[in-house]
């Protein structure tokens, strides 16, 4: 066993923005702003929202209507006939004409007549992708005993289209069925049948995906409650100096139905305290009219927009709390008058009805204390390094922004607290023009012991404080800044070997 | 230093020796009589240019190694450390009364050796990385190369002739390969930059090893041969002997397992980057091993045995006193030329006493002792230290001891 003098460099890394903020939220504007975009939907009503068409077995029975028997029904002679409306589970609107976008419809016909029979099941209302309606016939042979004969089958559903009126042409959520049963022609002598022998028919529609639906979708009031992850950090404090910072609100109502709309609340929420956005449209009712079907699959939607910014409301106060979430809450109501289309209130699946939130929060900004903490997890060192040394952190700071001190507190799993790093200071980056900011470097040293590293290299977690200050300027980043970090150990190692 | 002295008295145990001084310069004859010349040959030895006798304690029995300790031995290195340790043990006989062939002087020779052989040299510069490390090279570059490090044990069963008025012969043995490592780093360099914020490490070399599925003493691990041989030639008026000789002289065809890695590529290393450390992925810290790059190839190998050669001359100076001049050589950077110097006094008919100036091998000058006692005209024993007084220091460099018993059988004449 001994010791060794060592100089090493520990660690590497670059903090960018891609570090602190998701990639997908960062643009730069024209100017080489850098620009944070938060985008989340408010409402996404889609069709199923509004119609469902959950997978439905339809069982029919049919009998000769007497008692008794066997009455002997020579061939070619009908022995039965009906005309009924199938009914589907349609969730809870009233829906006149669905179009399918895919889907399968099996089906199976049992007859317990001691005869052959040709039997006739007529779907008018379901008009196939080939553009016949369904039909559907078998010619039978003798049941045996209790043992029916029986017949099945499977109809693709794909781009068919249901009339979902029923036999009288005013009904809704109902297939118009006819049904057809005659003594074959070919069979050799009477076929005796008693009124006890029955025709069953079983419908299964599966995995019904619809892509137009037209009804009346019924009045129903939705609420909308949704979060935003607004901070990359577990908990900051302070205040922010934003500027020219907005909020868009896009609502496109693509539904053929009237819809009311009213955002009810903003709120920037910060470890349990918040600060709620005022602004003349919250609470406010806003009215949307329905859209018009141009045929096609072409609709000409209704829109509402509005623009929420400085001259406006408090956003810049709201977001300048450096809150971690935001609270958006919001209502739509539809057919807030009834049914006042006649029942031709109509969606397509791939416009539904939606309200957009787009947060503009360009990076143009100043602080006089800010201070972000977070956790973070470390690694478990798979190695007996026994150590202590001095740790040499090197900061290249191009951020405008100064560190005026990090601290960053050591957790083991098993509890155990102890500091890593305290009151490491770190320069800002000197700002010349946006895009070009001189990159400045700070070192601190600091020192860590055997027992730390004891305690650190079962892994745990660091509990990071930074805070952070602008010199009272607004500074505008362009999204190249960064913070280079290099950890360079001086010290002794203890080797040995077995 | 206790432990070291015991550990060596049990190499010793098991181990050989030129001590036949005697027999040459005194004895011949009555070997010549014999039917049979039994021997049992122990020695056991390390030795270093540099690294003493309580590093040495430390590294094998442990216990802390002080900055004073490892300096005294960095301070040694002028050019390149070296060490060099081997066991040997050997059982031989010579059948003296038989002939070959009808040649009544020669007889019929056979061995059973057991031999562990150790031996490397480095650089000081890699000495003071491993002991010291790196602050001391910040803006420099410590060099690497040169250094060279060889592990080898095996069995030999031979046979061959001895010529028996000279007792020159040889010995030719099927050689069974149980353990073989090997390191070399032809050229490397590992530079740390002066506030320490980079480390280059240029390397070139290899390592080789032999089957470690199958460890321990007799593992068949390969298969060779070997030829063990000495001249004598006498000097006119019987004034001594010129001594020619080869030993271990021969290779090991290791087996299909043994592995071999090459490398010659440089690394450069920044720090372990953050996020590894923030360990966001879980996948922990990353493995240095998996940044330097190497070849490995598993295949049969073939490696030559840590031969050498030597050449001795016994010269008498009065009737009961002579001198010996030795020199041995082994082709490799860890093994200097080594020169033996002795005086041997014939106190009585049957006890030799002398002494001798060593220099090279792995090691330095020393000074050593040998005694020779006959014991009825049958047995013979034989012990020789080269270092009489560096196995009792702290910061001696090394030890050795030989030992050989010899038993003469009747012949049938007498």
């Amino acid at each position: 066993m001994w010791d060794i003098h060592a100089l090493a460099p520990l660690a590497t890394g670059q903090i960018t923005w891609t570090d602190l903020v998701e990639d997908s939220l960062l643009e730069q504007d024209e100017n080489g702003l850098l620009h944070i975009q938060y985008e989340t939907d408010l409402f996404d009503l889609r069709l199923d929202t509004l119609v469902r068409l959950d997978d439905t077995t339809i069982f029919e029975s049919f009998t000769p209507g007497f008692n008794g028997g066997p009455i002997n029904i020579p061939a070619g002679v009908e022995v039965f006939s009906s005309e009924d409306d199938l009914k589907l589970e349609v969730s809870s609107a009233e829906i006149y004409e669905v179009a399918i976008v895919s889907g399968l419809l099996t089906y199976t016909l049992e007859s317990y007549v001691g005869g052959p029979l040709d039997i006739t099941y007529d779907l008018p209302g379901v008009t196939l992708g080939n553009g016949t309606t369904l039909f559907l016939e078998a010619s039978t042979e003798s049941a045996s005993g209790d043992v029916p004969w029986v017949f099945t089958g499977t109809e693709d559903l794909t781009n068919a289209n249901l009339d979902l009126q029923g036999a009288s042409g005013s009904s809704s959520n109902r297939i118009a069925a006819l049904l057809d049963v005659v003594v074959s022609p070919l069979a050799t002598e009477a076929v005796p049948v008693f009124g006890t022998d029955s025709v069953r028919i079983t419908l299964n529609f599966q995995d019904v995906v619809i892509g137009y639906a037209r009804g009346y979708f019924g009045n129903r009031e939705l609420d909308s409650n949704t979060e935003i992850d607004f901070s990359p950090f577990l908990e900051s404090f302070g205040t922010l100096n934003l500027q020219e910072l907005s909020i868009d609100v896009d609502i496109k109502n693509t539904i053929g139905a009237d819809a009311t709309f009213r955002l009810d609340r903003i709120e920037g929420v910060n470890n349990g305290s918040g600060v709620e956005l005022t602004h003349s449209i919250i609470g406010d009712n806003i009215n949307l009219t329905r859209a018009l079907d141009n045929g096609n699959g072409q609709v000409t939607s209704n829109d509402y927009a509005f623009l929420i910014d400085e001259t406006n409301s408090n956003i810049t106060t709201l977001v300048g709390s450096i809150p971690q979430v935001l609270e958006v809450d919001a209502f739509v109501e539809m057919n807030p008058l009834g049914d006042i289309s006649g029942g031709n209130d109509f969606i397509y699946t791939d416009q539904p009805f939606e309200a957009n939130l787009l947060m503009d929060l360009p990076l143009c900004l100043g602080t006089n204390g800010l201070t972000f903490k977070d956790s973070l997890n470390v690694a478990a060192f798979d190695t007996d390094l026994v150590a202590d040394a001095e740790l040499t952190f090197r900061i290249t700071n191009s951020f405008p922004l100064g560190l005026v001190s990090m601290d960053a507190r050591f957790f083991s799993d098993l509890g155990e607290e102890f500091d890593v790093i305290s009151d490491l200071s770190m320069e800002t980056g000197t700002f010349l023009e946006l895009g070009n900011v001189i990159a400045n470097t700070s070192e601190s040293v600091q020192t860590i012991s055997r027992a730390d590293l004891d305690i650190m290299r079962q892994g745990g977690y660091i509990e990071l404080t930074l805070q952070m200050i602008s010199s009272g300027e607004i500074v505008k980043m362009s999204g190249d800044e960064f913070i280079d970090v290099d950890i360079l150990m001086n010290g002794n190692i203890e080797l040995s070997y077995e | 230093m206790k432990k070291l002295l015991l550990v060596f008295g049990l190499l010793l145990c098991l181990a050989q020796v030129q001590a036949q001084r005697s027999i040459l310069m005194q004895k011949d004859s009555l070997v010549c009589a014999s039917s049979v010349m039994l021997d049992i040959d122990a020695s056991a030895e390390y030795r270093s240019n540099a690294f003493d006798n309580e590093l040495l304690d430390k590294l094998v029995f442990g216990g802390y190694i002080s900055d004073e300790l490892s300096q005294r031995q960095f301070d040694r290195i002028s050019d390149l450390g070296t060490f060099g340790a081997q066991a040997t043990g050997r059982f031989s006989f010579a059948l003296m009364q038989d002939s070959v062939f009808g040649l009544a002087d020669w007889g019929w020779q056979g061995q059973v050796e057991v031999r562990n052989h150790f031996e490397l040299a480095m650089d000081g510069d890699l000495f003071h990385l491993v002991f010291d490390g790196n602050a001391a090279y910040a803006g420099e570059s410590a060099e690497l190369s040169n250094f060279w490090l060889d592990y080898m044990a095996y069995q030999k069963l031979g046979f061959g002739l001895v010529h028996k008025p000279s007792l020159s012969g040889f010995v030719i043995s099927a050689v069974n390969g149980e353990r073989f490592e090997r390191t070399t780093i032809l050229e490397g360099a590992l530079f740390t930059a002066e506030d320490g914020d980079s480390l280059n490490l240029a390397y070139h070399g290899a390592w080789m090893r032999s089957d470690t599925s199958v460890i321990g003493f007799g593992s068949g691990n390969g298969l060779g041969v070997s030829l063990d041989g000495q001249l004598n030639i006498p000097l006119q008026e019987d004034r001594g002997y010129v001594t020619l000789g080869l030993r271990d002289i021969g290779f090991v065809s290791w087996n299909e397992a043994s592995l071999d890695y090459r490398a010659d590529s440089s690394w450069a290393y920044t720090g372990i980057p953050l996020s590894d450390i923030i360990d966001d992925d879980e996948d922990g810290i990353p493995n240095f091993e998996d940044s330097l790059y190497y070849d490995q190839t598993k295949g049969s190998m073939l490696r030559w045995l840590p031969g050498s050669a030597y050449a001795r001359l016994m010269h008498r100076i009065q009737e009961r006193d002579y001198f010996e001049i030795e020199m041995r050589f082994r082709p490799v950077r860890a093994f200097n030329p080594l020169i033996r110097g002795g005086y041997f006094f014939v106190l009585n008919e049957n006890t030799t006493l002398g002494a001798t100036v060593t220099y090279g091998g792995y090691g330095n000058v020393r000074a050593g002792i040998a005694v020779e006692q006959w014991v009825n005209d049958r047995f013979f024993v034989a012990f020789s230290a080269e270092d009489v007084v560096g196995p009792f220091r702290r910061e001696g460099l090394g030890a050795h001891a030989a030992l050989r018993l010899s038993y003469l059988l009747k012949s049938h004449a007498e």
